[in-house]
């Protein structure tokens, strides 16, 4: 877990979005795990993604006078990660993976 | 089995939580012969401890009750662990294991609800930590779990056009049944128009479809040779399910819960009445469809077509559920165990479902919604 956290710590400091890639079937995930759940193969590679995805789900909230947007995100790889929004969104609309203070964070893209 | 069970439900109790556990015991010890337990099940979710959380918390609590156990367990799994305790503490009855078990489920959920938070957000103000890849998850601006539901509710909107009305109307339904329910903190009536005016929360969840976080334990004791005051029940269904995995990362879109798993097989036509996890409006309507009550995507009409009062065709949240009990320690299913076992025993005074033979509890839990159980309880 270390490694692997360290080797994500490093691709989001280069401002790209990392995720794991099952070198065998080519199942993805955003979340650290051992085996992967479609082939049971050990042997994951950390990659990354173009940064390009859509909204699948998003919620907004007010805390401390500031509207916060909380989505999930599906990327075109094909996993889906938790994230913050920097802007309102609906489902469906396209994203782009953006970097503000080390987090992977999205914004949306003017089509 | 013989069940006997004690509760002390408090929007913020002055005392230590130890305190409070004391008397409920006492409580409990009031109704029924408690001196020859000899087995202890418990549960326990972070922050609700005043002491943060008790290190081997079957030890503690066994000494502080004075129990000599022959049998001691702890479970994690929130929301349901109630009903997984009660249906562990029979079988290991039945086997010989111990003569009386006594279940603990609670704490306080004031502590963390006045700091803005809840027991799936503890580690933003205490230092816990809630999965081994935090720096990944937990660094988003987030209120879980009610961000997470909301996810949910606005994906159910998108996918199915249901309507936030649909889910006020569970709110409305609820709090209708709580008017005869002594436990119930709110018990004024409710409007779809009040509900869908309150306060928005994490959109498109509102105040009034969210559990209130409180203070307070339910006690059940499981033995064959209880005295004094018990309810005789048996366990007709009972299924688990885990979908330990992330959200996202399910196959499912993420409008599923492990209902639609454990309560496979579940006979609905015979139950009489359905306790279901109420953290939410949309946890309910969710559990609806999952269950099998109604086709996936119409979980809220369900509840504007049906008449789920006592007296209705379907009674469901008899009590009106903890979204007006409140939520003690962030745990629901304590409050709604008891609601079924009163029901079975014929003590649920104003709000009886009449000739109930058969109720159905569900259990949603964890800050993924990872945990399910389906339990049918049947009065002997």
């Amino acid at each position: 877990m270390e490694d692997l956290l360290v080797k994500y710590g490093d691709i989001i400091r280069k401002g790209r979005l990392p995720y794991l890639r099952c070198k065998k079937c080519g199942y993805s995930t955003y979340y650290p795990k051992v085996r992967c759940p479609k082939c049971t193969s050990h042997e994951f590679e950390v990659s990354e993604s173009k940064g390009s995805g859509k909204v699948y789900s998003i919620t907004s909230f007010n805390n401390g006078g500031r509207t916060y947007y909380y989505a999930i995100i599906e990327m075109e790889e094909g996993f889906k990660m938790y994230a913050n929004v920097v802007s309102p969104a609906t489902i469906g609309d396209r994203v782009m993976a953006i970097f503000v203070d080390e987090r992977v964070q999205f914004n949306t893209v003017k089509i | 089995m013989r069940v006997a069970y004690a509760s002390k439900l408090y929007k913020k109790y002055s005392g230590s939580v130890v305190d409070l556990l004391k008397e409920v015991f006492i409580d409990l010890s009031a109704n029924t012969e408690t001196s020859t337990i000899d087995g202890l099940f418990f549960t326990q979710l972070p922050g609700t401890f005043d002491k943060k959380e008790l290190h081997f918390p079957s030890t503690q609590i066994s000494s502080f009750l004075g129990i000599k156990p022959r049998i001691l367990r702890v479970l994690d799994i929130g929301g349901p662990s109630a009903m997984t305790m009660l249906y562990e503490a029979i079988r290991a009855v039945e086997a010989g294991m111990a003569e009386k078990i006594l279940c603990v489920v609670g704490g306080k959920g004031s502590m963390l609800r006045e700091k803005g938070f809840t027991a799936d957000s503890v580690d933003k103000v205490l230092p816990y930590s809630i999965t081994p890849y935090d720096e990944l998850f937990r660094i988003y601006d987030d209120m879980n779990p009610v961000t997470d539901y909301a996810l949910v509710a606005n994906r159910h909107k998108f996918l199915y056009h249901s309507t936030d009305e649909e889910r006020a109307t569970i709110s409305v339904k609820q709090r209708k049944n709580a008017e005869s329910n002594p436990k119930a903190i709110y018990k004024s009536p409710l409007s779809v128009k009040e509900v869908l005016s309150s306060r928005m929360i994490a959109d498109p969840l509102r105040l009034l479809e969210v559990v209130y976080p409180i203070d307070g334990f339910n006690l059940f004791l499981v033995g064959k040779g209880l005295t004094g005051d018990y309810v005789d029940v048996s366990v007709e269904f009972y299924r688990e399910a885990h979908w330990p995995e992330m959200p996202p990362d399910r196959d499912l879109d993420v409008t599923y819960t492990p209902a639609l798993e454990s309560g496979k097989g579940v006979n609905l036509d015979k139950v009489d009445a359905l306790e279901l996890y109420d953290s939410f409006t949309i946890t309910v309507l969710l559990q609806v469809e999952d269950l099998g009550l109604a086709k996936k995507g119409d979980g809220g009409k369900f509840f504007e077509e049906k008449d789920v009062s006592p007296t209705g065709e379907i009674p469901v949240n008899t009590g009106g559920g903890t979204l007006n009990t409140g939520q003690p320690a962030f745990m629901s299913g304590g409050v709604i165990l008891e609601e079924a076992i009163e029901q079975l025993g014929g003590r649920a005074m104003g709000r009886q479902v009449k000739g109930v033979q058969r109720v159905l509890i569900n259990g949603i839990g964890g800050w993924n919604r990872a945990h399910s159980v389906t339990m049918v309880l049947r009065g002997e």
